[in-house]
């Protein structure tokens, strides 16, 4: 195709919009929007509901004795566990280098 | 319609004067969504939204502009946006490029409702290659050459000067000519 024809096209596909009506959006716009909004308005409720029983009274303030009890709860336990498996880990330790086992010169000599 | 106490008359409950917008607008925004996101569907969607943003943003509206420029700016963001979420989709994360079939090019073909029977082949051509250029070329051209508007009211809608459409307009075309060149050219063997 020589360039004569193909710039005749090009100015043509740039003009090809200029007499074109306008597209319009399908029927009963105005009900969708309004529909769409409702969804959006209920969706809005729902999670100001859900804030709305989290931060009342009744329940914000056992739930938060409840976490404090378990927290201490938990802080209570895990000491008494260190202070346990300090005397556990001494006793694994002595086994390891069989501290307590017939090792002494005293053992040695008094084994049959 | 008077412009005037537009955002009293909805700030009121008065439903009324929204849905004399949405009707008096409706046009306009679908149009100005479609030639940038090029699907009727998702044009639908993203003008139901411009509405909505308009009710929920009209205490924004302080009457320095043209309610309908005001309007136009909102449809032109949620569609850029719109189409900006829709590359980062397409391109993903690493680990889904690395993994994942390499994509179909999405269908190239987007036939404008309003065009002119004779010219819808080449409005789709037009379309095609206008995804190409540059984003504010394609709106100042969008708006000027699809659209219809003046100057004037590009100008206002891009929130910049006369002579900066103006400039924009001829770079949009000079690279428009170059692109659809290099098309006919390869259509043509």
């Amino acid at each position: 195709m020589d360039k004569k024809k193909i710039d005749k096209l090009v100015e043509e596909t740039i003009n090809s919009m200029d007499d074109a009506g306008r597209a319009m959006p399908a029927p009963f716009l105005m009900t969708r929007i309004n529909a769409r909004m409702s969804k959006e308005i209920e969706k809005a409720n729902y999670w100001e509901k859900a804030i709305g029983f989290l931060t009342r009274p009744a329940f914000a303030f056992p739930a938060l004795a409840l976490v404090l009890i378990i927290n201490f709860w938990m802080m209570q336990s895990s000491s008494t566990n260190t202070k346990k498996s300090g005397f556990e880990n001494q006793l694994v330790v002595n086994d390891g280098y069989s501290i307590n086992s017939a090792t002494s010169l005293f053992d040695i000599e008094n084994t049959p | 319609m008077n412009q005037a106490n537009i955002t009293e008359r909805i700030k009121n409950g008065d439903t009324s004067v929204f849905a004399d917008i949405v009707e008096q607008y409706q046009g306009l925004v679908y149009n100005a969504v479609l030639n940038i996101v090029q699907n009727e569907p998702d044009a639908e969607d993203i003008t139901q939204e411009v509405f909505i943003d308009v009710y929920e943003k009209i205490d924004d509206y302080k009457g320095e502009s043209q309610l309908g420029t005001w309007i136009y700016r909102i449809a032109i963001n949620k569609a850029l946006d719109f189409e900006k979420r829709k590359k980062r989709q397409k391109n993903g994360g690493l680990l889904k490029r690395i993994f994942s079939v390499k994509e179909e090019d999405e269908p190239i073909s987007f036939y404008h409702p309003g065009a002119s029977l004779d010219n819808k082949e080449k409005a789709s051509v037009l379309f095609k290659a206008l995804k190409q250029l540059p984003e504010k070329q394609q709106i100042a051209f969008t708006l000027l050459k699809v659209d219809g508007l003046s100057y004037d009211e590009v100008a206002s809608i891009m929130e910049t000067s006369i002579s900066a459409v103006e400039s924009l307009i001829v770079r949009a075309k000079s690279s428009l000519k170059k692109i659809l060149e290099t098309y006919y050219l390869q259509q043509n063997g």
